[in-house]
């Protein structure tokens, strides 16, 4: 397949959930017919969605910790202040850069960041072209660097559009009741002249040069539509409740009209281009538009960037692009090896995305080289000390303000030097947080809570509390989140969230609980992750019907959750509604393709059903999305394969057959026979894994069979592939920590629970006869939880065995071990270890 | 909401007496050309300059 043109082009923010209703309505026909002869699909962003952090990913196909761009400003050089992002913050060799070297030729517009322009093979209209004052009479020179090649300054300098130019006619189509807008106390009008003008000066660039130069490779990134969201979004239906009437019927159409005008630019550049260009039109983050709105902004570094949402849009069209199909998966930063990979150029294996071969219709070998930053020769590369003068940028510092990308400086350059150095060290943090590279962001962000006045540190702190969680490190969660707590700050935090998630993970569900309602009913608005967290926390405490009603409400709020929808499906097989779970379980699965809980959580359910083909098939692409660590679906599809093969082996979780490595687990409650069952698979003939430490006594003269790692298999199972092919010893609270890699043969003990509850007061010194309640009632939800764990585990296979039975029944519960264990074993040695004289707390 | 679109696919000029002198979104949506005229008109029509000292 030879290669043919491409154009890429970057609408900041767009999201599908505005162009949805668009398209239906024939409000966007050009983008309408390039769904109907392409692909799209959702366009995954990164953590944090800034937009020339997101924009530079796009374009050199790797996370901002390589290639640089850290946010929306930086230092300039000798710490004299700082300034809108550059092209010198980016390390990384960009689309251009590489096709510069390969003889291709690009043509650039209005990227962000690409002033000053790099001298590539091309035409470079930089970030800074469309970039005026919005006072007619203080514009200034283009500054140097803006267009490249420079001689093309005369002739596109007129092609940009000031502020003042703009008229009633240009307005009116978006907001129509302009007329109404009292200008001197509201500057509305002036924020729209500005963004319009600005994206008028780009598309006047973009056409010019589609119009009259030969290009291989063309891209051009708007900001209409996220600039757009910045100012009106909070106008956008349904009316906010904290907007007033009057800007409500003012602003309201602004955004749909930033969506139309986007489309009809779009309509003249498809003018432009022939049959045979790939057109790929793609967003870096959504936009929020419904009840998870801000209308007051809290004052962080780019506190804007908390109205982005996690997925925007892509549509692609051309020659090899298939038809009409949804393509799932897609992240920005697969966007540059794509588009390498339709040049038939080699993706450096230093990337972070992957070629999106699902867009193709005709699949080539995808090549790659190690770097494309290791390759010598002429990649067009400006040296930042030597090609750059020095610039202020006043206006464009201004804009970025207003929109509230950016704080406004300090007075001090020094304190904005220092805050500007701690946001983008901050930024590098939060990427490595999004990367998983937790060390590295602990490491940034140590030092940053060293800082000092005017710094705030708590943010900093936040995301050590945040990281402590995700590591299961739940003390030093605490920690972080008590020293944030000394901190002072103008921030709100919900730190609710924090607290439950701690408490949770120190074992207390109830107390976490607590918090979460308290924080709900005196929450202003519905807030669904919080309403997602109660569901998550009842669930688990087995309040299935409950957690149904909190799972629920959070669905009503935000419908298009995916992990919502999966909850809900959970929650539906823990509920044995089993057909409703299938249904959640797609629901999840049609928002996000690749989610692999999403796929076991259907699994599961079509088995309950008896579809035993489509289980296995979900557990199969579940276990394909995450190979490495999804043990549960390997172990289920395992089962299926038998139960499919023999339907009549598998009954009650426990079978005859011996699983290689399997581990013998021996649980119960406390006095319910566990020393005895582990004396009797030792003298039968098992490996036992005990240390001995807990010595012989009048309770168990026989011995306890305990190893102490086991205490704190909460906090550490990594020993566990020490207990393969041996039997160990688990109290039943913890068996939810086994690892499910392994696989699990679990006699469990079962004793009357009266008995047991007189066993352990004997044993405590207390009188036997005195039954206390609460440990009665806890024991009784044990075991209920162990019921639920048993089904939930494709890994583990698991028999009750009745402590009177092993006494009273010898031979029978002999052979019942024997043969669920699956091995030959010392039958006589076994029932010898009965002793009925230590059957001594009756009921 | 009002959008006023301008058939003017294809060609490489425009005739500034075909556009009205306060524009429109199509022909800002137009790109180079159509922006060039209308600069073009209102010097004609002398209703706007634009100030810029380079």
């Amino acid at each position: 397949m030879s290669q043919n043109k491409l154009l890429l082009i970057g609408w900041d923010a767009a999201d599908w959930k505005i162009i949805g209703p668009l398209l239906a309505n024939g409000q966007m026909p050009t983008l309408k017919k390039m769904i109907d002869n392409g692909v799209y699909g959702n366009m995954s962003t990164m953590n944090p969605p800034y937009s020339p952090m997101l924009w530079s990913s796009v374009a050199t196909g790797k996370t901002p910790d390589k290639h640089g761009v850290l946010g929306f400003i930086e230092v300039m050089e000798n710490n004299d202040g700082v300034r809108p992002v550059t092209t010198t913050s980016r390390k990384a060799r960009a689309l251009w850069n590489i096709f510069h070297n390969q003889g291709l030729k690009s043509n650039l517009v209005g990227w962000w960041p690409s002033f000053p322009a790099e001298p590539i093979n091309g035409v470079i209209i930089s970030d800074k072209f469309q970039k005026v004052s919005k006072d007619p009479k203080r514009q200034k020179p283009m500054p140097k660097g803006t267009i490249h090649p420079k001689e093309l300054e005369t002739e596109f300098k007129d092609l940009r559009m000031f502020p003042h130019e703009v008229t009633s006619e240009h307005v009116l189509p978006f907001i129509p009741k302009a007329i109404k807008i009292d200008q001197e106390k509201d500057k509305g009008l002036m924020a729209f002249a500005k963004i319009l003008s600005e994206n008028v000066s780009v598309h006047n660039a973009a056409t010019k040069l589609l119009r009259t130069t030969e290009w291989d490779f063309m891209a051009v990134y708007y900001d209409l539509i996220d600039h757009f969201c910045h100012s009106y979004m909070k106008f956008y239906p349904p009316k906010l409740a904290n907007v007033s009437q009057e800007q409500f019927e003012i602003y309201n159409e602004a955004v749909i009209g930033a969506y139309r005008f986007q489309d009809m630019m779009l309509e003249r550049t498809m003018e432009l281009v022939d049959d045979d260009t790939t057109v790929i039109v793609m967003s870096d983050h959504g936009f929020e538009s419904e009840s998870k709105r801000i209308v007051e902004m809290p004052k962080v570094q780019a506190a804007a960037a908390m109205d982005h949402r996690q997925f925007g849009m892509f549509v692609a069209t051309g020659p090899n692009i298939k038809k009409k199909e949804k393509v799932y998966g897609l992240g920005l930063i697969d966007i540059a090896p794509t588009i390498l990979h339709h040049f038939n150029l080699p993706i450096g294996e230093d990337m972070d995305g992957k070629v999106a071969l699902d867009i193709f219709n005709t699949i080539k070998e995808v090549k790659y080289i190690p770097s494309w930053e290791n390759v010598e020769g002429d990649f067009a590369e400006l040296n930042s000390k030597r090609d750059m003068d020095k610039f202020s940028d006043d206006e464009t510092m201004e804009q970025l303000i207003e929109l509230g990308y950016v704080e406004r400086s300090d007075e001090k350059i020094q304190n904005a030097v220092q805050k500007t150095k701690c946001d983008l060290k901050h930024n590098l943090a939060r990427v490595h947080l999004g990367k998983k590279n937790y060390n590295q962001a602990i490491d940034i962000l140590l030092e940053l809570i060293q800082e000092k006045e005017p710094i705030d540190i708590t943010p900093y702190y936040m995301d050590l509390v945040n990281i402590s969680l995700e590591l299961e490190d739940f003390d030093q969660a605490q920690l972080y989140l008590n020293d944030l707590k000394k901190q002072k700050t103008t921030i709100k935090y919900a730190l609710f969230f924090s607290e439950s998630s701690i408490l949770l993970g120190q074992g207390f569900p109830l107390k976490a609980l607590k918090i979460l309602e308290i924080a709900q009913s005196n929450n202003r608005y519905n807030n669904p992750e919080l309403w997602y967290k109660i569901g998550t926390i009842k669930h688990q405490l087995c309040n299935y019907e409950e957690a149904k009603d909190a799972y629920n409400q959070a669905v009503m709020i935000e419908p298009d959750k995916a992990k919502y929808h999966v909850a809900i499906a959970e929650n539906m097989v823990a509920l044995g509604e089993y057909e409703e779970a299938v249904d959640s379980a797609l629901t999840s699965i049609e928002l996000v393709k690749y989610f692999s809980k999403a796929h076991y959580i259907l699994g599961t359910a079509l088995e309950k059903i008896g579809d035993f083909r489509n289980s296995k098939i979900a557990f199969e692409t579940a276990a394909r999305l995450t190979p490495k660590t999804f043990h549960r679906a390997e172990r289920a599809i395992e089962n299926l394969e038998e139960i499919i093969a023999h339907p009549s082996v598998f009954k009650d979780k426990g079978s005859s057959k011996y699983r290689k490595e399997q581990i013998v687990v021996v649980s119960g409650l406390p006095r319910s026979g566990t020393s005895l069952m582990m004396q009797m698979l030792h003298k039968g003939g098992l490996d036992i894994l005990t240390d001995e430490n807990r010595k012989p006594d009048q309770s168990n003269p026989k011995g306890y069979f305990e190893y102490d790692p086991v205490m704190s298999l909460h906090k550490d199972n990594t020993w566990l592939h020490l207990a393969k092919d041996k039997t160990v010893k688990v109290v039943a609270p913890l068996l939810k920590f086994l690892d499910p890699k392994y696989r699990y043969k679990v006699i469990f003990m079962n004793r009357e629970l009266t008995e047991v509850v007189k066993s352990q007061q004997k044993m405590i010194g207390r009188d036997p006869e005195t039954l206390p309640m609460k440990l009665f009632d806890a024991y009784a939800k044990q075991l209920h939880k162990i019921e639920n764990w048993k089904d939930k585990e494709p890994g583990v296979e698991l028999i009750y065995l009745n402590y009177k039975d092993v006494l009273e029944h010898t031979k029978e519960s002999v052979d019942k071990v024997i043969s669920f264990i699956g091995i030959e074993m010392d039958k006589e040695a076994m029932a010898n270890c009965v002793d009925k004289s230590l059957y001594r707390n009756k009921a | 909401m009002k959008i006023i679109t301008t058939a003017l696919k294809d060609r490489t000029v425009i005739n500034i007496s075909d556009i009205p002198v306060d524009s429109s979104l199509g022909l800002l949506a137009y790109g180079d050309i159509g922006f060039e005229a209308w600069r073009k008109l209102k010097k004609y029509s002398k209703t706007d300059e634009v100030d810029e000292s380079e």
